[in-house]
């Protein structure tokens, strides 16, 4: 098969989640002679249109959540992290607010943004305001995104969001999740809300000038 | 109509289980105080009465749903709040008494029940008890089918929460509406197993979800017979999962979908009017009433069919009454102003001839100041 078969084989995988089909297609010899960026660019599409079918409820979690697998999968397989397929070459640093205990939505939005070609540095679980701080000055990101599913944790975001304005006024930050809105957003002094994945790339875009 | 029964809760000074009288009588009770209402106030208890009858109150009930940000009121900790039966009915009820409204909804938080299935918690100073993610009780596939009922009577954090039940119905008595609350099976394994993970096993292992969802649903039928038992006329069931948030919905109708039916049935088995809570995004409204078959729908966000309040009141609120749905995120930032004008806009489409209760989406946030409420409760007063 040709480059262009595979890469539309590869799109495809990707965006119906087909965690057997990717390791398939990995493993052909063919594969590996593919230019990374050009793979990253298939996978690219194919979490694009995943993005939008979750977006107009067309896709649901769990099969979005295959779709970001089957990425992963190929990432981690061709070992392609961290090489952008895109000309911006940032950095996202990305977590949930200190006491935060729920990271479904931040590992999609997450992923999304990855496969939008930023280099997404996760923080994984609940850090604090400090620890967050310390992670900025050691990682030099140029944004970073925030999630609150409770309630409870919008003090945190807050204080955190304040800090990261004094201490590193050149980062900017996005936040979502189920407990904030755009107002909410504003009003903690983020500089972007994304209500869902889609809008984090948009809201990134926008923010860094891409 | 067990009359005996009604008598002996009218004389306790508590509400007899509503579905003991006949749907007719109900509903010509409905009418007769929607009638004096034009004449005089109605206490609480008819005030809901009269909306959840699709008949027009006095003014719109409200239950500003300020469950543990009561706890500010006394300084009572959040794990104590959890944990002590007396001292969370100390939290409700100063929550009702300093606030006011027309019902309470005993929403704990959602891991009383994986707690006991032998879930290990977090109990943190300033937020809501959860639990500990590294250590779940569900790690492989294989675990769901380990899961075993538990016995009821040792299960302590249930047996709080029926402290908490007996203890508010004995202090609101006749001046409120008090509901109990259940997390529904998938809820509670999403608890002991994580989202994400439980979400991808109920598509490529449904059987094994569901077995283990039938083991907890045997011991929450248990549980919510047991909360009937307290004199609390109506629980909440909550489904999260039936929910854009959660399940494709025709997966939803397949695994979760007959055993809450189940729990439903056992609530109304012992004659207590059954309601939905579900504050996931675009929440499934028609099938959780098809298998549910409640008598209010409280939710957060607008069902998956619906795009505005007038659709969501046409199309679903002859079926149940609406209970919501002021945004949360309101609540933490808007002024008292715009959480009135938000409540004038929802009463003004939803209110009208009854089946409608203000109420925030979701529990008040817990960590604000109590002013939002004191907002809702007064633009019920003042608009509804």
């Amino acid at each position: 098969m040709n480059d262009a078969g595979l890469l539309i084989k590869i799109k495809e995988a990707v965006y119906s989640g087909n965690l057997q089909e990717i390791r398939n297609i990995a493993t052909e010899q063919e594969v590996q002679l593919i230019p990374g960026p050009k793979i990253l660019e298939a996978l690219t599409s194919g979490m694009g249109m995943a993005g939008t079918d979750l977006y107009k409820n067309l896709k649901s979690v769990p099969e979005f959540l295959f779709s970001v697998d089957t990425f992963r999968e190929i990432v981690r397989i061709c070992n392609l992290k961290g090489k952008s397929c895109g000309d911006n070459n940032k950095t996202v640093l990305i977590g949930v607010a200190e006491g935060e205990v729920h990271d479904l939505g931040k590992n999609i939005v997450g992923a999304v943004l990855e496969a939008s070609g930023f280099n997404v540095i996760d923080m994984e679980c609940s850090k604090t305001r400090d620890m967050m701080l310390d992670e900025i000055g050691n990682l030099k990101p140029e944004l970073l995104a925030l999630s609150a599913m409770m309630s409870t944790c919008i003090p945190a975001v807050k204080d955190t969001v304040l800090w990261v304005n004094r201490m590193y006024p050149q980062v900017k930050v996005i936040v979502g999740g189920a407990a904030i809105d755009p107002d909410l957003a504003a009003a903690v002094g983020a500089h972007g809300y994304a209500e869902n994945a889609n809008g984090a790339v948009n809201e990134a875009n926008r923010l860094l000038g891409l | 109509m067990n009359l005996t029964k009604i008598a002996s809760a009218l004389s306790k000074g508590m509400m007899p289980p509503p579905r003991e009288i006949p749907e007719q009588i109900l509903k010509f009770g409905a009418s007769a105080i929607s009638l004096r209402a034009r004449a005089t106030p109605l206490t609480s208890v008819e005030r809901v009465f009269a909306s959840l009858f699709h008949r027009q109150p006095d003014h719109v009930p409200v239950t500003p749903l300020v469950c543990s940000a009561a706890r500010q009121i006394k300084g009572i900790a959040f794990k104590d709040l959890s944990l002590d039966g007396e001292l969370a009915a100390d939290v409700f009820y100063s929550g009702f008494e300093f606030v006011g409204g027309d019902m309470i909804v005993l929403m704990l938080d959602l891991s009383v029940e994986a707690a006991d299935f032998g879930q290990k918690m977090v109990y943190p100073d300033n937020s809501t008890a959860h639990p500990d993610y590294s250590n779940p009780v569900i790690k492989s596939i294989d675990d769901y089918s380990k899961l075993k009922p538990i016995k009821f009577d040792e299960a302590l954090r249930m047996q709080e929460f029926l402290k908490l039940c007996r203890s508010m119905v004995r202090r609101v008595g006749l001046r409120g509406l008090v509901g109990g609350f259940v997390f529904g099976p998938l809820g509670v394994l999403g608890m002991m197993r994580g989202a994400e993970h439980l979400l991808k096993d109920c598509v490529f292992y449904p059987e094994k979800v569901r077995k283990a969802s039938e083991t907890i649903t045997q011991v929450l039928i248990e549980y919510v017979q047991a909360q009937c038992d307290t004199g609390i006329p109506a629980i909440a069931i909550d489904t999260l999962y039936a929910s854009a948030s959660g399940l494709p919905k025709k997966l939803w109708e397949e695994i979760e979908g007959p055993f809450v039916r189940e729990i439903s049935r056992a609530i109304k088995r012992k004659k207590l009017m059954v309601g939905v809570h579900n504050c996931g995004h675009m929440p499934y409204a028609d099938v959780q009433l098809k298998w549910i078959e409640p008598e209010v729908l409280s939710i957060a966000h607008l069902p998956d069919d619906c795009h505005s309040d007038f659709e969501l009141k046409q199309k679903y609120g002859a079926q149940a009454a609406i209970i919501g749905y002021v945004s949360t995120a309101l609540l933490c930032h808007g002024t008292p102003q715009q959480v009135m004008d938000e409540c004038k806009r929802q009463i003004d489409v939803m209110g009208k001839d009854g089946g409608f209760i203000l109420a925030p989406g979701c529990e008040y946030p817990p960590n604000i100041p109590l002013t939002n409420a004191f907002a809702m409760v007064e633009a019920a007063k003042r608009f509804g």
